[in-house]
């Protein structure tokens, strides 16, 4: 008996509660009260029961409340731990993304930089932006609508896969089947010779100056990226490995924030979604 | 014997590369920078200092690249003061320190034109110690051919090339083979000059040197792990003198992972505990601390050349270490601001 007083005064106190979290309007200002209140909450329903591990555990199962407003209102703080969680993935990756490249910086004799920028560079990755719909975790019965956003891989120029095909031959290969590459990379790929390094070295020693005309059969390198979209080899061949730490952690970065700007959208159309049965309730 | 003559030339030189000595940053100085809260109080200490107002007149709002590039031209403008009043043989001494300025300009400009960027921009980034005439002239060579009979061939870099001369057109991998192809003959060339030398500028230089060419071959083993350089590549850019020379270098060159380079490296007893990475030290880490302990104990033998050499190595790794701290305070990552060298 007690037990069931009890919920049905916890039910109360969240509903309150609840209706604060929902009243304020945009996201971001939303994320600091509600930290607080369910919080506070959370501080209450410890307090207030006699037998608080019992009704801590009644209320742990939100999918059981009748209300699917309520259910919907957990489903919105449950979003909104995500937001969080996923902010402070990216403030850590961000932080170990720059702290990684100052650590670049100090152990080399060059600053990176944009003196070694590309001047041609292209993206790497696309936005793409979808109308999907979710399920609220508590409330399966509703489905609401919202934009997602991904990332997809630029894909690479498709004459790069027929080379990669063409490894084992010695024969000469033409410098440039790609359709994609700039002027700069056609005239710059050269083959050398796959297979025995040591005749490698020897023609290289023989061709010194005397036969110019054609680039020598060449080895294909492993990268087939071209220049323009690959930053970490605008810095060179040989860079530290801070560098690429640091690109580690940016790239990352980037997913996150993807990531963070979806929960976003999830929240904001939810909000939509819980004011309009709010408004069909009173 | 050394000590009678070397003042008549160098007196005043070796009198005023003491004075910079002096004025290096001490470990206190250091501490006071790490307590600075934002960069302005960084300026304001370092005023205190021999730096005094380097940042005087700097538009906007500070940052760590404006610091780091004024206090790079206060090197600048020492060294080319005392490079003026040198003579033979340590003007050529000095001017083997801006060959390896020279190379990295190089490596610039080529970089520069093969990413298809403005070469009149880049000029300007390249470093003042490492100017040459035909520096301008760069941007015209697409392979290396004509880089060396057009442009090169009347520089100091020009005796450098009989390695890396080829049809081969200049793409980011030759780019990087030529370049650490041009340094490594650099310093066999410049190991060769300090050799003949007087004493004890040769014994000095001779330790200074290897430990460069050694941190070179494992800097470069290391780097090149998961990359397109070959093993005949690497050894080709590995200097033939040093501790690890030969058999050291043989090994590095097939060593496919960390391991085994530590096992190589600490056969050498001087780089035992290199790959210790605790406290947050890395392997760099021990390289310049290593190096800083080199260049202060070159500083107790008097009237030798490898005061000057000891100075601007000693000069770049304090700008680098301001660099760290202006960059650990403008992140507010002070738990990492300890990371800087100090042995003064």
């Amino acid at each position: 008996m007690t037990v069931e007083s009890d919920i049905a005064k916890l039910a109360i106190a969240e509903k309150s509660a609840s209706d604060d979290i929902a009243s304020s309007a945009p996201v971001e200002s939303t994320s600091q009260s509600s930290q607080q209140n369910p919080a506070s909450e959370q501080q209450e329903q410890h307090s207030t029961p006699p037998q608080g591990a019992e009704g801590e555990e009644e209320l742990t199962d939100p999918s059981t409340l009748p209300s699917s407003l309520d259910r919907l209102l957990f489903s919105y703080c449950e979003l909104l731990d995500q937001y969080q969680a996923t902010q402070d993935r990216l403030f850590s990756l961000f932080s170990d993304g720059f702290l990684n490249l100052a650590k670049a910086n100090f152990e080399s004799r060059i600053r990176f930089g944009k003196d070694y920028y590309h001047g041609s560079m292209t993206a790497s990755n696309i936005l793409m932006l979808d109308e999907k719909e979710f399920t609220p975790l508590y409330a399966p019965e509703t489905q609401v609508e919202y934009t997602q956003l991904s990332l997809v891989d630029v894909p690479l120029p498709t004459s790069s896969i027929e080379d990669t095909a063409k490894m084992g031959d010695a024969e000469k290969v033409h410098a440039s089947t790609r359709t994609t590459s700039t002027a700069t990379e056609e005239k710059a790929l050269r083959r050398r010779k796959a297979g025995n390094e040591k005749p490698e070295v020897a023609d290289a020693g023989e061709e010194k100056l005397q036969d110019v005309e054609p680039p020598a059969p060449a080895k294909v390198r492993k990268s087939r990226i071209p220049l323009n979209q690959d930053p970490i080899r605008w810095f060179g061949v040989l860079v530290p490995l801070s560098l690429r730490k640091s690109q580690g952690n940016f790239t990352d970065a980037l997913t996150e924030i993807i990531n963070l700007l979806s929960v976003v959208n999830k929240l904001r159309a939810l909000e939509a979604t819980i004011d309009h049965r709010r408004a069909e309730k009173a | 014997m050394e000590g009678v003559f070397f003042n008549e030339n160098n007196g005043y030189i070796e009198g005023i590369v003491r004075g910079y000595r002096s004025g290096l940053l001490t470990s206190a100085i250091y501490s006071n920078l790490t307590q600075c809260d934002t960069l302005e109080d960084l300026k304001l200490q370092l005023s205190a200092t021999d730096y005094g107002n380097f940042l005087a007149n700097v538009p906007g709002s500070l940052s760590t690249s404006i610091i780091a590039e004024k206090a790079t031209q206060k090197l600048i403008e020492e060294f080319r003061y005392i490079r003026a009043q040198a003579v033979q043989p340590l003007s050529k001494f000095m001017d083997y320190i801006t060959y390896a300025y020279m190379i990295d300009n190089v490596a610039l400009l080529i970089t520069g034109t093969l990413h298809e960027r403005d070469t009149h921009e880049l000029l300007e980034r390249c470093h003042p110690l490492g100017w040459f005439e035909s520096l301008p002239a760069l941007c015209v060579a697409t392979n290396v051919e004509e880089l060396y009979n057009t442009v090169l061939i009347d520089t100091p870099l020009a005796p450098y090339f009989k390695d890396c001369l080829s049809a081969a057109d200049l793409d980011d991998l030759n780019i990087e083979i030529i370049r650490n192809t041009l340094y490594r003959a650099y310093l066999e060339d410049f190991y060769a000059f300090c050799k003949n030398l007087a004493p004890p500028s040769n014994q000095v230089m001779a330790a200074l040197l290897e430990f460069e060419a050694d941190r070179r071959v494992i800097n470069i083993t290391l780097n090149s792990f998961g990359t397109d350089i070959t093993r005949d590549e690497r050894l080709q850019l590995s200097p033939k003198f040093g501790k690890l020379y030969s058999s050291g270098t043989e090994a590095l060159a097939s060593a496919d992972d960390i391991e085994q380079v530590r096992i190589t490296v600490e056969s050498i007893g001087d780089y035992k505990g290199f790959f210790d990475t605790s406290n947050n030290k890395s392997l760099e880490d021990h390289f310049y601390l290593r190096e800083m302990e080199l260049c202060r104990n070159a500083f107790t033998q008097q009237f030798t050349y490898s005061a000057i050499w000891a100075w601007v190595k000693a000069k770049e790794q304090e700008i680098r270490n301001i660099t760290w701290i202006a960059e650990c305070i403008a992140q507010n990552q002070k738990e990492r601001i300890q990371n800087y060298i100090s042995v003064f």
